[in-house]
C-alpha cells in the first residue's frame, strides 16, 4: 500500500473532543447536585465506586492536560514554594500546585470538585505519596489498593498469594462503600460498568491492532491524545464503546485506502516512558520529518481488561490490576516490548527519560541492551520531562533523535536500497 | 564535653567506630573464620529475628564510602544515590561474601532493583520482600503480611536445607528484644546527658549492630551502657538537637558538623538509631505475627503511607521528650517519600513551634559540605538566639 498526502479530517479527533467536554459537563453538573466525588488512578477500580454513585476524577489527567497546554511549569513553581523539592514527579507538583494556587491556577480545566474519597493502586509509589498529599489538603480519607510488584523470578505459589491480598482489598472496599454511603452494595450496576467497560477495552483493542498494516493509519500521538482516554478515563460508559466503534470504521478506512498515519512511513518506533505532554508537537514533527512513526507506548501496556468479568467482579477486577506494566520485573517488561517489536514491526525504541519521573525510566539501561539482543532494534533516550518545562531542551531532544535517525537509516540501509 | 568520658568508654566507642569502617572486608573475614553464613538486609524493615532463628547472620547494607563508579550506567544520576551506593558495592565485588540478599520495597526504586541486580551481580539467595503499604489496620494487610513473612522463612528454609522452629524464632525475638532495650537504655542516658557524647558516636554505635551478632553487640553495649551511667549528667548550654533519616546512616562529615558548630544531639530519628529499635516484638504470641505487629504498629514511616501513625506527630513528641530545640532532618536527593511529605513534617513541626531544617545530601557530592556547614551554622546561631 502507498501512503497517500492527505487524509481526510478526523472524526476520532472530534468525537474524542466531545466525550472529553461532555465528561468535564457531567463533573461540573455532579458538583451543582452534590454528588461525591472519588479521586481516582487508571489502576482504581473506578466501575465499583461509580456503582456507588460517585463520580471519578483523574488528577494525573489535569497534570497531563496543564502540561500540553504550556501551564504545568508555573504550577510546579507553586508547589515549589510549599516546601516540594524541585526533583519530584512534575505531575505531582503541577497537581499539587494547582490546588495550592485555587483561584488563580492557569489550569485550563478549573478548580477540580473537592474529593470526598481518594483511591490509589500502587502501580506507582508516587501516586501514593501524591495521593497522600491531597488527601490532607482537603482531610480525605484515602485507599491504597496495594499491588504487589511481580518479580522476573515470582514463584506461582507468591503470585497466588499476592491475587488473594489484593481480592481481599476489593472486598474491604465494597464494605467500605456501603458503611461511607450507608446503602447496600449495588451489585446489579457493577456488572453492567465492568461489561461497558471490557467490552469498550475489547474495541480499544482491535482499534489499535489496526498498527500491523503498513503504513500504519495511526500513531502513539494518536493513542496519547485520542484513543486511551475513553478507555481509560471513561470506563463503564456506554460512549466510550461508541467512539471505538467510530475509530474501528474511521482508521479501517484509512487502512483501506492505503493512508497512513505520516506521508512517509519509513520507521515505526515503540515510545516508552511518558512523553513531554508539552512538546508533543515539536517531537511529532521532528520524527515524521525523518519518516519516523511512533505507533506504541506504555499505556497500552499498563491495564489488560480482557480478564474482566462481569459475572465474578471482585477476583477478575483482582486478576486484572495485578497485571500492571509498572508492576513487571524489568525482563517481563522487555517481553511486553519484544511483543510490540514482532505484532507491529518496529524499528526502533524511543526512551523518555523523564527527570522527574523514577517509575518508567528505572532499568532502561538494560531494557535497551536486552531488547536490542533479543530483536536487534536501536533505541535512544531523550531527556526531557513530562510536565516541567526547565528541565527539558528542544535542541537536546533534537540532537538525540538526529543520531538516532543516522542509526536507523544505517541499520535499515538494506530495506531501502 | 565528651571528656568526661573514662578510658574505657572511649575505647569500645572506639571499636563500635572501627566496626564500621571496612565492614564488608572484616566481615567477608568473619565468614572464612567462622564458616557460617551471612545474609545482607537492604534497609528498612527487614524481619531479621527470621535469618537470626536460621543461624545465617543478618547484616544491613549501608552505604561505605562515596563512590559510585559504576552502577550510574544502570541507575540514572536522578536516582537515590544510597541505592546506587549499594548496587555500586555490589558491582564492585564487595558484597561477594553473602550467601544472600533480602530486598525490601520501599519507594519505587527498591521495588524494582532485585530484578536489576540480579542481571548483573549473582545471589545465591535473593528475596524481594513485598511490605504492605495504606491502611495497616485492614486485615488484608496483616493477612498479607504473615504470608509474606512465613514465605520468607520457608524460602531460607528450603534454599539453606534447614528448619527454623518457632522455639529458635522466639529465641531469636529474644535476642533482639534484649538489643533494643539495652539500645533505649542507652538513648535515655543520651536524652539525660548528651554532652557525654559527639553527634556521631550513636550512630556508630547502631550502625555497628548491623554488622555483626547481636548477642556480641548487647555484650558491647551493656558495658558501654555501664560506663556511661557511671557518669553524671552536667550542665550544658549548648542547643540541643534531634536528627532524622531514613534508609542510611547520615554522611560522616555532615553529621561531624553539629559538634564543630557547637550542638548536642540529644535523640534521633534515624536508621541507624531510634528507628532500627523502636518498639520491641511481643515474645509471647505466634512469633510470625508478632513480627508483623512490629512493622504495622511500628515506627511511623513515609513508605508505609498508613494515616495510622503520624510521623509528624511521632517527631513533634520526640523534640518535646528529649527537651531539644530544634531538628534536623535529612533528606537524601531524590527521595521521593520523604520529598512528598516534608511541607506537612515542616508544617506540624512549624505548628507546634518546633524550629527545624532540611538538609539535603547525595552520596557521591562532596562539593557541597560548605554550603551545609553554613546553613547548619545559621540554624544554630538561630536556635542560640545569636
Amino acid at each position: 500500500m502507498v501512503a497517500k498526502d492527505t487524509k481526510p479530517v478526523n472524526p476520532v479527533k472530534e468525537k474524542r473532543r466531545q466525550l472529553y467536554n461532555s465528561y468535564w459537563e457531567e463533573v461540573r453538573n455532579a458538583e451543582l447536585i452534590g454528588k461525591k466525588f472519588v479521586y481516582c488512578t487508571n489502576a482504581t477500580p473506578i466501575e465499583f465506586l461509580q456503582a456507588m454513585d460517585f463520580v471519578p476524577v483523574f488528577p494525573s489527567n489535569v497534570s497531563a492536560t496543564c502540561s500540553a497546554a504550556k501551564v504545568a511549569t508555573e504550577m510546579c513553581e507553586a508547589a515549589e514554594a510549599e516546601g516540594y523539592p524541585t526533583d519530584l514527579c512534575s505531575y505531582g507538583r503541577t497537581q499539587i500546585g494547582d490546588i495550592l494556587l485555587g483561584n488563580k491556577s492557569p489550569s485550563p480545566i478549573g478548580p477540580l470538585p473537592k474529593p470526598s474519597l481518594l483511591i490509589t493502586g500502587c502501580h506507582d509509589h508516587i501516586m501514593i505519596k501524591w495521593f497522600e498529599q491531597i488527601s490532607r489538603l482537603y482531610s480525605a480519607p484515602m485507599i491504597v489498593i496495594d499491588v504487589p510488584f511481580a518479580h522476573d523470578d515470582i514463584s506461582q505459589e507468591n503470585k497466588e498469594v499476592a491475587h488473594k491480598y489484593i481480592e481481599e482489598q476489593v472486598w474491604e472496599l465494597v464494605t467500605f462503600l456501603q458503611d461511607f454511603t450507608g446503602r447496600p452494595f449495588n451489585w446489579e450496576r457493577l456488572y453492567e460498568l465492568i461489561g461497558n467497560t471490557k467490552k469498550s477495552y475489547q474495541l480499544c483493542q482491535e482499534v489499535l491492532d489496526l498498527r500491523r498494516y503498513i503504513p500504519s493509519p495511526l500513531s502513539a500521538w494518536d493513542l496519547f491524545s485520542d484513543l486511551l482516554f475513553p478507555s481509560r478515563v471513561l470506563r463503564g460508559w456506554p460512549d466510550a464503546i461508541g467512539f471505538y466503534k467510530l475509530a474501528l470504521d474511521y482508521y479501517t478506512d484509512l487502512v483501506n485506502k492505503g493512508i497512513g498515519a505520516i506521508p512517509n512511513e519509513k520507521y515505526r518506533l515503540h515510545f516508552d516512558g511518558l512523553p513531554p505532554w508539552f512538546r508533543m508537537g515539536f517531537l511529532a514533527k521532528n520524527l515524521a520529518s525523518y519518516g519516523a512513526l511512533p505507533l506504541s507506548g506504555p499505556y497500552e501496556l499498563s491495564l489488560h481488561f480482557e480478564d474482566l468479568d462481569p459475572s465474578r467482579p471482585v477476583e477478575s477486577y483482582a486478576a486484572t490490576v495485578g497485571r500492571h506494566y509498572n508492576l513487571e520485573g524489568t525482563i517481563s517488561k522487555i517481553d511486553d516490548i519484544a511483543g510490540l517489536v514482532s505484532r507491529y514491526f518496529l524499528h526502533g525504541q524511543i526512551i523518555a527519560w523523564s527527570r522527574t519521573c523514577r517509575v518508567f525510566t528505572i532499568g532502561m539501561r538494560d531494557r535497551i541492551e536486552i531488547l536490542e539482543k533479543r530483536t536487534g532494534i536501536p533505541s535512544v533516550i531523550i531527556e526531557c520531562d513530562t510536565c516541567d518545562a526547565r528541565l527539558t531542551s528542544d535542541e537536546k531532544m533534537s540532537y538525540a533523535i538526529d543520531a538516532f535517525m543516522e542509526v536507523l537509516a544505517v541499520k535499515n540501509r538494506r530495506r531501502f536500497s | 564535653m565528651a571528656e568526661m568520658r573514662s578510658g574505657r568508654m572511649e575505647e569500645l566507642l572506639r571499636n563500635f567506630a572501627l566496626i564500621t569502617e571496612n565492614s564488608y572486608q572484616r566481615l567477608a573475614e568473619w565468614k572464612d573464620h567462622a564458616k557460617g553464613n551471612v545474609i545482607g538486609c537492604l534497609p528498612m524493615y527487614v524481619p531479621e529475628e527470621i535469618i537470626d532463628a536460621a543461624g545465617i547472620l543478618p547484616i544491613t547494607i549501608l552505604v561505605e564510602d562515596n563512590n559510585i563508579t559504576l552502577a550510574d550506567y544502570y541507575l540514572q544520576p536522578h536516582l537515590c544515590s544510597l541505592v546506587r551506593a549499594k548496587f555500586d558495592l555490589a558491582l564492585r565485588g564487595k558484597l561477594d561474601f553473602l550467601d544472600g540478599i533480602v530486598f525490601p520495597d520501599l519507594c519505587d526504586l527498591t521495588q524494582q532493583i532485585p530484578d536489576i541486580w540480579s542481571l548483573h551481580s549473582s545471589v545465591p539467595f535473593k528475596y524481594s520482600l513485598c511490605l504492605a503499604r495504606g491502611n495497616l489496620k485492614l486485615p488484608s494487610r496483616k493477612h498479607y503480611l504473615v504470608q509474606q513473612f512465613t514465605h520468607f522463612k520457608v524460602s531460607l528454609e528450603r534454599h539453606f536445607s534447614l528448619r527454623i522452629t518457632d522455639e529458635r524464632l522466639r529465641q531469636s525475638i529474644i535476642t533482639y528484644n534484649t538489643h533494643r532495650t539495652l539500645l533505649q537504655r542507652l538513648y535515655q542516658i543520651r536524652r539525660s546527658n548528651p554532652s557525654l557524647f559527639h553527634a556521631g558516636d550513636l550512630v556508630m554505635v547502631v550502625a555497628a549492630s548491623m554488622f555483626m551478632p547481636k548477642e556480641e553487640h548487647n555484650k558491647l553495649l551493656l558495658e558501654l551502657i555501664t560506663q556511661a551511667e557511671a557518669i553524671a549528667p552536667v550542665t550544658d548550654n549548648r542547643p540541643r538537637l534531634v536528627l532524622s533519616q531514613l534508609c542510611d546512616r547520615p554522611k560522616k562529615g555532615v553529621i561531624d558538623l553539629f559538634d564543630q558548630v557547637g550542638a548536642v544531639v540529644a535523640d534521633d530519628d534515624l536508621f541507624t538509631g531510634t528507628r532500627y529499635f523502636f518498639k520491641l516484638v511481643d515474645d509471647t504470641l505466634n512469633p510470625i505475627e508478632s513480627l508483623v505487629d512490629r512493622y504495622v504498629n511500628g515506627v511511623p514511616c513515609p513508605t508505609k503511607s498508613d494515616s495510622n501513625h503520624d510521623w509528624g506527630d511521632f517527631l513533634v513528641n520526640m523534640v518535646k521528650n528529649a527537651n531539644a530545640d530544634g531538628i534536623v532532618i535529612f533528606l537524601v536527593r531524590f527521595c521521593e517519600p520523604l520529598g512528598f511529605d516534608y511541607p506537612y513534617l515542616k508544617k506540624k513541626l512549624s505548628e507546634a513551634r518546633v524550629p527545624n531544617m532540611l538538609l539535603e545530601t547525595e552520596v557521591g557530592v562532596e562539593g557541597h559540605l560548605e554550603q551545609i556547614r553554613t546553613k547548619v551554622q545559621a540554624f544554630i546561631e538561630m536556635l542560640k538566639g545569636v
